[in-house]
C-alpha cells in the first residue's frame, strides 16, 4: 500500500476511508445476520460499537506494509485478549478441554448466556481481521463473500432469512468489491473514488430493489412457479424413464423439497385406501400427517378462480375441502364411510334463504373439490335414509343442470345457501330430520374420542373452559348456542395460550402433537384446529378437522385462491342442525384474508371478549392454573393406545432421513467450498493458456513478483522474458512461454520450501494468486 | 470481454434457477440485483469512459539508426476515476522499408492517468509512423465497451548515422571570390550577363538590361559558374544497402555544408521514376531533404538514376557525386 506520507497521501486516505467503511458493512452485515438467523440475544449494541472499532482497526492495519502490518496484527490479537482476559480464558480452556489437552480447567458455566457476548466479540475480532485481509491486503470480492457466507449458510439452507439490514449492508459490501475489481491499486486515490461511488451506488440499487420488491405479501411469480412444476415433472419422467427410480422420493428424503404443489400437499392418502389417490368425498382413506408440520412456506402458486352470483359478496368465503375424524398423536385420518356426510344438512335448516351459485375452477384438478358452506344438497334419500352425493352442477353439462360426478373436472358449480344458523333457523324438515335423528348418535359416538394420555395432558384446561363463561352469539338459536359459546371459549382460551407463528418447528418423533403445540406455545391454524377439536370433545362436543381455504371475495364476486389460503379450522356438530365450522386460530390473517370466529360467509362477527381482537403478545398465565405449558411428556408412555403400537416399535430409532440430509448438506458445503477453490484456480489455468503468448508470459511474471515477496527465487530469465514480452514487437514462442510457467512454479515451490509448515498450506490456498 | 459475458450469463442462469427452485424472498431479491447489477456498473463507469481522452506521441521527433524511441500512449480523464480495461489495435509503419506492424494492445486496470509505452524498433532509416486504432474502453465489470476518439498519429524520423567521406576534392574556379548571402540570394560583386534561359530563376533577371534589350537578360554570378556538387543516389536495394547509402550521402551532405558549398540531392522516385531533387544550402534544407527522402518507399529493386541525364537547372556544369551502399561507393562523374 505505502506510506501514508508519500506523494500520494491524499489518494491513500480516501482509499483508507473507502476501506473501512466496505470493512464495517461487511462486518456489521455479517455479524447481525449471525445473530438474527440464529436468534441469539444478546447486547447488540455493545457488539455494533466493536464491530465498528474492529474494522477501523482492521482496515488500516491491512493497509501497512508488511512489517508494520504484523507488527499491528500481533499487537491487535494482544490488545484482544488482554482486554478480554477474564471472559476468554474460559473460552481458551474449553478449547483445550475439548482438544484433550492437559491442564487445570475451571468449571464451564452451565449458563451459556453469560459466556454468549465475549465468545461473540472475540469471533467478531477474528471475523474482522480476516474480512479487513480478504477486502484490503487481497481485495478479492469472492474471499469475502466466501467468509461472509459461510457463518449464515446453514441457517439461509434450512429455510431461515437473516435480518434484512444486515443482508442488505452485506451485499452493498459484496458489491463495492465486485464493482472495483478490476480496478488498479497504483493509483490509491483512483481507486477510492470508484469505491466510494460503488458504495453509493450498491446503496441507491439495493434501497431501489427493497421499495420495488416488497417482503410483506411476497409471491413467488406465477412464470417461476410453472418453470419449476415443468422441470420438476421432467425430472422425475426422465428419472424414472431411465433410471427406473422414483427419484423425487430420495430427493425428498435428503430434505429438498421438490413436491409439486397439489400432489400430495393437502390430504395424503392413508396406505389402505382403495379408491383412486386423489379424490376426496369425505370417504375413508384420507390422512393428514401432523409429524412434517414444521415452518410452512409457500410457492405462490394458484389453486383456483371463483366466481359467485351472490349480491354484494365481498367478504371471507371458507372453502372446505374435507373433514377428519380420528386423531392419532401425530395425524389426522379419516373414517367417515362414503356417502356418511350429510355437509348438505346446515342448509335445509333455512330453507327461506336464497341459495347462489359459485363456480369454481381449479388450476388443475388437485385430487378434491371445495365448496363453499351450507352447500345446497339436492339428492335424494334412499330407502336407509342415507343421503347420496351432493348435487353438483357441471358447468355446460349437456343432460342438465343435475350431475353428480366431479371426480377429474377443473370446472364445478356449487348451489349454497350464505350465512349460518344466526341468520335463520326453521329447524330440520322431514325426511331430513329423521335422518339427522340418527346421525347425531353416529356423531356422538365417533367424534368425541380424545386419546387416553392427551386427556389427562388437557384435563387443566379443561376445568378452566368450564369455569369460563361466553355469552351467546347473536341471532343464534337458543338450542344452538350452548357448543357455539363453548368453542368461542375454547378459542380465546388458545389464543392466550399460544402465539400464532408460521415458523414454529415440526415436533419430534414419538411427541404427541397437541403437546408439542402446548409446549412450544407457538403454532398455526393446523395447531390450533387439532388442540381446538381435542379441547371441544372433552367438552362432550362432537367435532372434527376441517381444512380447505379461505378466500376472500371482491365486489363482484371474484375471487383467486392461492396455495397460502390454505387452511385448517375445527367442525362442530350442532344437533338439529349439522356440522357448523368454528375458527380456532387467533387472529389469523392467512393469504390476504382475516377470519372471524365463524367460518360461514357474511355472517356476522360475534362479540369478542376485548382481549382478543389483537393477537397477544404476552401470554397471560393464570394464577391457580396447573401449567400454563403442559411440558411435552414422555410418548412412550401417553401416546394414544390406537397409535401406540405405532410409537413403541423403536422409541431410540436413529433417524436416517436426517443424517442423511445432515451429510448432504456437509457434502454440498465441502463440494461448493472445493468447486470455489477450482474456480478460483480458472483465471490461472486460462492465463497459462492463453492464446497470446506474450499475455502469458507478463501474467506468468506477474505471479512471480508476487511470490518474490513470500521469499520465491529470482529468476533472471523470468525476468528477461517478462520485459521482452511486454515491450518488445516480437511475437513470444509457445517453448519461451512455457519455460516462463516452469520458472513461475519452480519460484513458488522455492517460496513453499522457504516457509514453515502452517504458512505453506497458506501459499496452497493462495496459489490462485500466485 | 468474451469470458467475462459468459460469466454473468452463468451468474444470471444460476439466479433464475435459484428463483425458480426456491420459494423464499431472498433469491427473488438476488434474481433482481443480479439483473440490474450490469446496469449499475455501467453507470458507475460511465463518467470515466465519457470522459477518456487517448494521446499518442512519441518520444523524439528524430532517432538516429539503432538508437532508442518509444511511442506513448497517454489515457486520461478529468474525473480521476480508474478503468478496467481498455484495448486499441497499434499499426507502426515505416515509409521507406515498407514495414507494417500492427498488434492489438489490452491495458488492464487502467489508472486515471495511464501511460502505455512501446519500443520501436530503429534497425533501418525510415519515416516511422504510429496509429492507434479501435480504441475502446470497457465498464468496470468488463461487460459493456465504448468507443474513445482515437489519437492523432504520431511521427518520427529514424535518421542514419553520418559516415564521414573524407576530403573532397571539387573544381572550383580559380579566384572567384566566396559568395555572400543578401537576403537569400547569393550573388557577390561581380556578375556577368547573358541572355534568359528557361529555367533561370526570376530573382536573377536583371531588368534594367532587360528593358534597354528589350529581351530577358540573367545575371550570372560566380559561384553559379562553378560546378553545383550534385549528390545522387538509388532509392532502392537492400535495407542495410539503403542505410549506408544514406550514412555517406549525410557524410557528404555534412561535409559540404561544412565547405560552404550548396549542392543538390537527386534521386529518382522509386515507383513512379520521378525525378526528386532538393537543394540543401543549409541544416534546414538538409533535414527537409533527408525527411523527403525517407518518406519514399525504397523497393528492392528499381531504376538507377544513374541513367537520367544530369543537368543543372540554371545551366552550367555540376559535380555529381553518386553514393551508393556498395563496399566501393566511391563513384564519380
Amino acid at each position: 500500500m505505502g506510506r501514508l506520507d508519500g506523494p500520494h497521501a491524499d489518494g491513500r486516505l480516501l482509499l483508507l476511508a473507502a476501506d473501512m467503511l466496505t470493512v464495517l458493512l461487511l462486518t456489521v452485515g455479517t455479524v447481525l445476520s449471525f445473530l438474527s438467523a440464529y436468534d441469539l440475544r444478546t447486547d447488540t449494541g455493545a457488539v455494533l460499537v466493536f464491530c465498528g472499532t474492529a474494522s477501523v482497526v482492521s482496515a488500516a492495519l491491512h493497509s501497512m506494509s508488511r512489517p508494520w502490518w504484523s507488527l499491528g496484527t500481533a499487537a491487535a490479537i494482544a490488545a484482544v485478549f488482554w482486554w478480554m482476559w477474564e471472559e476468554s480464558l474460559p473460552v481458551l480452556q474449553w478449547i483445550g478441554h475439548a482438544m484433550g489437552l492437559p491442564g487445570p480447567y475451571l468449571a464451564w458455566s452451565s449458563r451459556w448466556e453469560e459466556r454468549l457476548l465475549p465468545v461473540l466479540l472475540l469471533l467478531c475480532a477474528a471475523m474482522t481481521w480476516l474480512l479487513g485481509w480478504a477486502a484490503v491486503r487481497a481485495r478479492r470480492w469472492y474471499l469475502s463473500a466466501l467468509l461472509t457466507l459461510l457463518p449464515v449458510l446453514p441457517a439461509i439452507q434450512s429455510g431461515v432469512l437473516p435480518a434484512w439490514g444486515a443482508v442488505l449492508a452485506v451485499f452493498a459490501g459484496w458489491g463495492a468489491m465486485l464493482l472495483t475489481a478490476l480496478y488498479s491499486r497504483k493509483d490509491p486515490g483512483g481507486l477510492g473514488r470508484a469505491r466510494l461511488l460503488s458504495l453509493a451506488g450498491m446503496a441507491a440499487l439495493l434501497l431501489a430493489l427493497t421499495m420495488a420488491l416488497p417482503r410483506e405479501g411476497y409471491r413467488r411469480p406465477q412464470w417461476a412457479t410453472d418453470a419449476r412444476t415443468a422441470l420438476i415433472r421432467g425430472t422425475v419422467r426422465t428419472m424414472e424413464r431411465f433410471f427406473d427410480m422414483n427419484e423425487a422420493t430420495v430427493l425428498t428424503d435428503l430434505g429438498l423439497d421438490l413436491s409439486i404443489p397439489g400432489e400430495g400437499a393437502g390430504f395424503a392418502a392413508a396406505e389402505d385406501e382403495s379408491g383412486p389417490p386423489g379424490t376426496f368425498d369425505g370417504g375413508p382413506g384420507r390422512r393428514e400427517d401432523l409429524q412434517s408440520a414444521g415452518p410452512r412456506r409457500f410457492q405462490g402458486q394458484q389453486i383456483m378462480r371463483l366466481h359467485t352470483d351472490q349480491p354484494d359478496p365481498a367478504g371471507r368465503v371458507y372453502l372446505l375441502g374435507g373433514t377428519m375424524d380420528r386423531y392419532t398423536g401425530n395425524s389426522w385420518e379419516s373414517r367417515e364411510p362414503v356417502g356418511d356426510s350429510p355437509g348438505s344438512l346446515p342448509a335445509q335448516t333455512a330453507p327461506e334463504v336464497p341459495s347462489y351459485t359459485m363456480t369454481i375452477k381449479a388450476s388443475q384438478f388437485w385430487g378434491t373439490w371445495y365448496y363453499p358452506y351450507r352447500f345446497v344438497d339436492g339428492g335424494t334419500l334412499d330407502e336407509s335414509g342415507r343421503l347420496t352425493d351432493p348435487v353438483v352442477v357441471v358447468e355446460a353439462a349437456e343432460d342438465g343442470p343435475y350431475f353428480l360426478d366431479v371426480s377429474g373436472a377443473e370446472e364445478y358449480q356449487i348451489t349454497y345457501r350464505p350465512g349460518g344458523p344466526e341468520d335463520g333457523f326453521t329447524g330440520l324438515p322431514d325426511p331430513w330430520a329423521d335422518f339427522e335423528d340418527v346421525y347425531r348418535l353416529r356423531a356422538a359416538d365417533r367424534y368425541l374420542a380424545v386419546p387416553g394420555g392427551l386427556w389427562e395432558v388437557l384435563e387443566p384446561l379443561l376445568e378452566l373452559l368450564t369455569r369460563q363463561s361466553e355469552p351467546p352469539a347473536p341471532g343464534m338459536p337458543a338450542c344452538l348456542s350452548a357448543p357455539v359459546a363453548a368453542a368461542s371459549r375454547t378459542a380465546a382460551l388458545l389464543s392466550e395460550l399460544a402465539a400464532y407463528d408460521l415458523n414454529a418447528p415440526a415436533m419430534e418423533p414419538g411427541e404427541d402433537f397437541v403437546e408439542h403445540f402446548l409446549a412450544e406455545r407457538k403454532g398455526y391454524c393446523v395447531h390450533f384446529a387439532t388442540a381446538g377439536v381435542m379441547l371441544l370433545r372433552m367438552q362432550g362436543i362432537p367435532a372434527r378437522y376441517a381444512a380447505g381455504y379461505v378466500v376472500e371475495l371482491d365486489s363482484q364476486g371474484q375471487g383467486r385462491v392461492m396455495d397460502s389460503d390454505a387452511h385448517a379450522w375445527a367442525e362442530i356438530y350442532l344437533n338439529g342442525y349439522g356440522w357448523y365450522p368454528v375458527e380456532m386460530t387467533p387472529g389469523y390473517t392467512g393469504g390476504e384474508s382475516g377470519v372471524e370466529l365463524s367460518g360461514s360467509p357474511q355472517a356476522p362477527e360475534p362479540d369478542l371478549p376485548p382481549e382478543r381482537e389483537q393477537e397477544p403478545e404476552a401470554l397471560p398465565v393464570e394464577p391457580d392454573s396447573p401449567e400454563e405449558s403442559a411440558p411435552p411428556s414422555d410418548g412412550e408412555e401417553d401416546m394414544p393406545e390406537n397409535g401406540q403400537e405405532e410409537m413403541e416399535k423403536e422409541p431410540e430409532d436413529v433417524d436416517w432421513g436426517g443424517a442423511l440430509r445432515t451429510a448432504a448438506r456437509l457434502a454440498l458445503t465441502l463440494g461448493g467450498l472445493g468447486g470455489a477453490y477450482g474456480l478460483a484456480l480458472l483465471p490461472r489455468r486460462m492465463e497459462k493458456q492463453s492464446r497470446d503468448t506474450g499475455r502469458s508470459v507478463i501474467a506468468a511474471y506477474r505471479r512471480y513478483r508476487r511470490t518474490l515477496r513470500w521469499s520465491g527465487a529470482e529468476d533472471e530469465e523470468l525476468e528477461m522474458l517478462g520485459r521482452k514480452a511486454k515491450f518488445s514487437q516480437h511475437t513470444l514462442t509457445e517453448e519461451e512461454r512455457r519455460m516462463a510457467w516452469e520458472r513461475l512454479d519452480a519460484s513458488a515451490a522455492v517460496a513453499r520450501s522457504r516457509q514453515k509448515k502452517w504458512k505453506r498450506w497458506i501459499l496452497i490456498l493462495l496459489r490462485p494468486i500466485l | 470481454m468474451l469470458r467475462r459475458r459468459v460469466l454473468y450469463a452463468l451468474v444470471l442462469l444460476l439466479a433464475v434457477l435459484g428463483q425458480i427452485l426456491d420459494v423464499g424472498y431472498l433469491f427473488h431479491f438476488i434474481f433482481f440485483a443480479v439483473l440490474c447489477l450490469p446496469l449499475l456498473g455501467l453507470a458507475v463507469s460511465l463518467p470515466a469512459m465519457l470522459g477518456c481522452r487517448a494521446i499518442l506521441d512519441a518520444s523524439t521527433q528524430r532517432v538516429a539508426r539503432g538508437g532508442t524511441a518509444t511511442w506513448t500512449l497517454t489515457l486520461t480523464n478529468p474525473f480521476g476515476l480508474p478503468l478496467a480495461r481498455a484495448s486499441c489495435r497499434v499499426r507502426v509503419s515505416n515509409a521507406m522499408t515498407q514495414e507494417l506492424h500492427t498488434a492489438r494492445a489490452v491495458l488492464s486496470r487502467v489508472a486515471p492517468e495511464e501511460r502505455r509505452a512501446w519500443t520501436l524498433e530503429t534497425d533501418h532509416c525510415g519515416a516511422a509512423e504510429c496509429r492507434v486504432e479501435r480504441l475502446w474502453v470497457c465498464d468496470c465489470l468488463g461487460l459493456f465497451a465504448l468507443p474513445v476518439r482515437r489519437p492523432c498519429a504520431a511521427a518520427l524520423l529514424i535518421v542514419p548515422l553520418p559516415e564521414d567521406p573524407g576530403p573532397i576534392q571539387l573544381p572550383e574556379g580559380a579566384g572567384l571570390p566566396v559568395p555572400q548571402h543578401r537576403g537569400g540570394a547569393v550573388y557577390g560583386e561581380l556578375y556577368d550577363l547573358r541572355p534568359y534561359r528557361p529555367g533561370d530563376s526570376p530573382r536573377m533577371i536583371h531588368w534594367k538590361m532587360t528593358a534597354k534589350r528589350d529581351e530577358p537578360v540573367t545575371r550570372e554570378s560566380p559561384e553559379d559558374q562553378r560546378p553545383l556538387p550534385v549528390l545522387t543516389l538509388d532509392h532502392f536495394g537492400p535495407l542495410d544497402r539503403m542505410d549506408r547509402a544514406l550514412d555517406r550521402l549525410e557524410g557528404y551532405s555534412r561535409a559540404l555544408l561544412e565547405q560552404e558549398r550548396p549542392h543538390e540531392v537527386r534521386w529518382l522516385h522509386p515507383v513512379n521514376g520521378a525525378p526528386r531533387c532538393r537543394l540543401v544550402a543549409g541544416e534546414r534544407d538538409w533535414e527537409n531533404c533527408l525527411a523527403a527522402i525517407l518518406a519514399d518507399p525504397a523497393p528492392l529493386h528499381g531504376r538507377s538514376i544513374l541513367a537520367e541525364p544530369m543537368a543543372r537547372q540554371s545551366g552550367g556544369a555540376i559535380y555529381q557525386i553518386h553514393v551508393t551502399g556498395k563496399e566501393d561507393p566511391y563513384g564519380q562523374t
